[in-house]
């Protein structure tokens, strides 16, 4: 009964088994340098990135899922992961332009109004709250395999401050309960 | 239900005798009859912690598994999490309790508010186990076998 990180991308959206989250600036999710997010003028920003915890078929029952940051948080300059303040069951697929800039997630995703600096705020002290498919308290046991967390938006931003290459890794986390 | 992960594994004594997570959900209704409930190593290098608590009259039992998961799939942390609280839940397996947050030696339960029970939770991360209780619930430390026997029980 594996538990794993889904990305969605594209229209369907289709989901991706991700062992990394790279920020992008198209709407795909392979970690390799391709797509690079160029170094704004001012700032800029990633294509925004939707995740979900996703778990196997089996007789577990899930609940209370959060998600935070590892310490220390990434010593990045003019870099800025945020996460957006609401999660949801709904998708809303990333736009922007290719190799370009991504459309920032408050004015352009239709679920979310505001958004967080993920590392600085949420951490191992101070989780949070995700939420699980439906809006239910706990969900399972599960008859086939499916995301089990609500989305989750994040995006990264960028400044003309942003170091050249790539950035140092940070380190992402999921806490939830199992009744087994 | 055991799975690959697991390094500890529960018991609870109904009155129809002992069942375990061999056979058996602790959300079936089998487990809300348990009286007592242990959790115990399952293998030579877990924690060597076992937790044994009776559960009174009135008082009603949560298991939870407590898992933090790296992005990349991997399970850094791991810890097996008892609630005992009086009153009676129609499906105490599908309560969403909450559990621990760990915050160096502070490690308040944010959940299920503890009114009349406590909670438990070994952390098979470094061996140590989280309590938190009302004032009628402690517990004691001693030895079984190799293995640090925390019995908790209700205040009299």
């Amino acid at each position: 009964m594996a538990v794993v990180t889904k990305e969605y991308n594209g229209s369907g959206p289709t989901a991706s088994t991700i062992t990394h989250l790279k920020h992008r600036a198209n709407d795909t999710y392979a970690n390799d340098a391709t797509n690079p997010i160029p170094k704004p003028a001012a700032t800029g920003y990633g294509w925004w990135k939707t995740i979900g915890l996703y778990a196997d078929a089996g007789a577990d029952i899930y609940s209370d899922i959060k998600i935070y940051g590892g310490a220390p948080s990434p010593a990045w300059t003019g870099a800025t992961l945020h996460i957006g303040d609401e999660t949801s069951d709904t998708y809303d697929q990333a736009t922007g332009t290719v190799d370009g800039s991504g459309d920032e997630i408050v004015a352009n995703h239709d679920q979310v109004t505001a958004k967080t600096d993920f590392f600085s705020t949420y951490t191992s002290l101070n989780m949070k709250t995700v939420g699980l498919t439906g809006g239910v308290a706990t969900l399972g046991p599960l008859g086939s395999p499916q995301r089990i967390s609500k989305y989750v938006f994040m995006q990264l931003t960028v400044t003309s401050s942003v170091s050249a290459g790539s950035l140092s890794n940070g380190t992402i986390y999921w806490r939830y309960s199992v009744t087994s | 239900m055991i799975h690959d992960f697991d390094t500890h594994y529960w018991l609870a004594r109904t009155p129809d005798g002992w069942i375990s997570a061999e056979d058996h959900a602790s959300y079936e209704p089998a487990f809300q009859r348990a009286n007592r409930i242990r959790i115990e190593p399952l293998t030579s290098d877990a924690a060597r912690a076992i937790l044994d608590a009776d559960i009174p009259p009135g008082y009603t039992a949560f298991l939870r598994t407590d898992q933090y998961r790296h992005m990349n799939g991997t399970l850094v942390r791991w810890g097996y999490a008892l609630a005992v609280e009086r009153g009676e839940w129609s499906d105490p397996g599908r309560e969403p309790i909450g559990g621990f947050e760990f915050q160096g030696k502070e490690s308040p339960w944010v959940g299920l508010p503890i009114r009349d029970g406590f909670r438990a939770e070994l952390c098979c991360w470094d061996g140590q186990v989280a309590f938190e209780a009302s004032p009628n619930f402690s517990f004691t430390v001693t030895k079984e076998a190799d293995c640090d026997l925390y019995k908790f029980f209700k205040v009299e």
